[in-house]
């Protein structure tokens, strides 16, 4: 939970680092005014545990901001914080394996061959 | 629900997803959406003359009567009134058994919530990369989009779960889907297989 709303928060940023750090006219601004609000949405998604699993499309968008300041002219604390931003984006992803055993052990009881709750299975609980 | 919850609880869940308590919030996520999606149509076909931007400066007059925001035959927030429109309908449909009576119009809804969350993200990458603006009530649309999404699809998914069950149960699952058959027993599942039924459900 709180991993995905830090990589929320950093999408967010993204969105307003051009104008903070001065790089709107490079294409490094386009980048992040393009891949920050990808991020931040996945994230603030992946907050919960029953949509935690579209996380991983932010291993798709944050390794654009690795790669990006490499081969863009833009001032140096803007390839640095797009660089940095991608980089904790990439190592907080994985973090906060969603518990679906509240939601019938979630989507991947859908799969072929996995198994599901049958009709016989409990229901309610404590705070149900 | 703790007297209806084995009629009403899909099995091993804790709750109802398709309880008010958890639609109505949806429901009216997607009011407030509509609200601000025609205001923003309203100014967009110049029923209103000016915009409320109280960061932006000029940016949602920019980004309202920007190219892409024409690019259709009717404004951008014209088609997200008609989206949130759509959700709220379907969000309001059917009863609190609906994930188990009606699957389509809980995965119908959650098409609807789903795609309108992504257009809205589509439309806040645009507005900075082609026109160097933000629009305030534009973004606020979509993250109203975005908090809809994780409500929505629980629902989604217990209604799935229940139409496998049907079809692995070698019940008719097409039937069941469109709540033709209103139970997995009236869908050709063979009653010792579905206790619900054998307690009088």
């Amino acid at each position: 939970m709180w991993a995905q709303a830090v990589n929320a928060v950093l999408g967010v940023w993204l969105m307003f680092a051009p104008a903070v750090l001065g790089h709107t006219e490079s294409v490094l601004g386009n980048v992040d005014r393009g891949i920050g609000p990808s991020i931040g949405a996945v994230a603030a998604v992946a907050t919960t545990q029953i949509s935690r699993s579209v996380r991983w499309l932010n291993w798709l968008f944050a390794p654009v901001l690795l790669v990006a300041p490499w081969f863009l002219d833009a001032p140096l604390v803007s390839k640095v914080n797009s660089a940095i931003v991608g980089l904790i984006v990439i190592a907080l992803t994985p973090i906060g394996h969603p518990n679906q055993s509240r939601y019938g052990n979630g989507w991947f009881t859908l799969l072929p061959l996995h198994p599901l709750p049958g009709w016989d299975a409990e229901r309610g609980g404590k705070d149900g | 629900m703790s007297g209806q919850s084995r009629e009403l609880t899909p099995p091993g869940w804790r709750t109802n997803p398709s309880s008010w308590g958890e639609r109505l919030p949806i429901v009216g996520l997607a009011l407030v959406g509509l609200a601000i999606a025609l205001y923003l149509t309203a100014f967009q076909y110049e029923l209103v003359d000016t915009i409320w931007e109280p960061f932006f400066g000029d940016g949602s007059r920019t980004v309202l009567t920007s190219a892409t925001s024409t690019i259709l035959p009717v404004s951008d927030g014209a088609l997200g009134a008609f989206g949130y429109l759509l959700d709220a309908m379907t969000g309001v449909i059917g009863g609190t058994k609906r994930w188990r009576t009606m699957p389509w119009i809980v995965i119908v809804f959650g098409i609807f919530v789903g795609p309108l969350g992504t257009i809205s993200i589509l439309l806040v990458i645009a507005q900075p990369v082609l026109y160097d603006s933000y629009c305030t009530l534009c973004l606020a649309s979509a993250v109203i989009s975005l908090a809809m999404i994780p409500p929505a699809v629980d629902e989604v998914l217990a209604s799935s779960q229940e139409v496998k069950r049907v079809w692995k149960a070698g019940g008719n699952w097409w039937r069941f889907f469109w709540g033709l058959d209103s139970s997995p027993v009236e869908a050709g599942v063979d009653p010792e297989q579905y206790p619900a039924a054998v307690e009088g459900n």
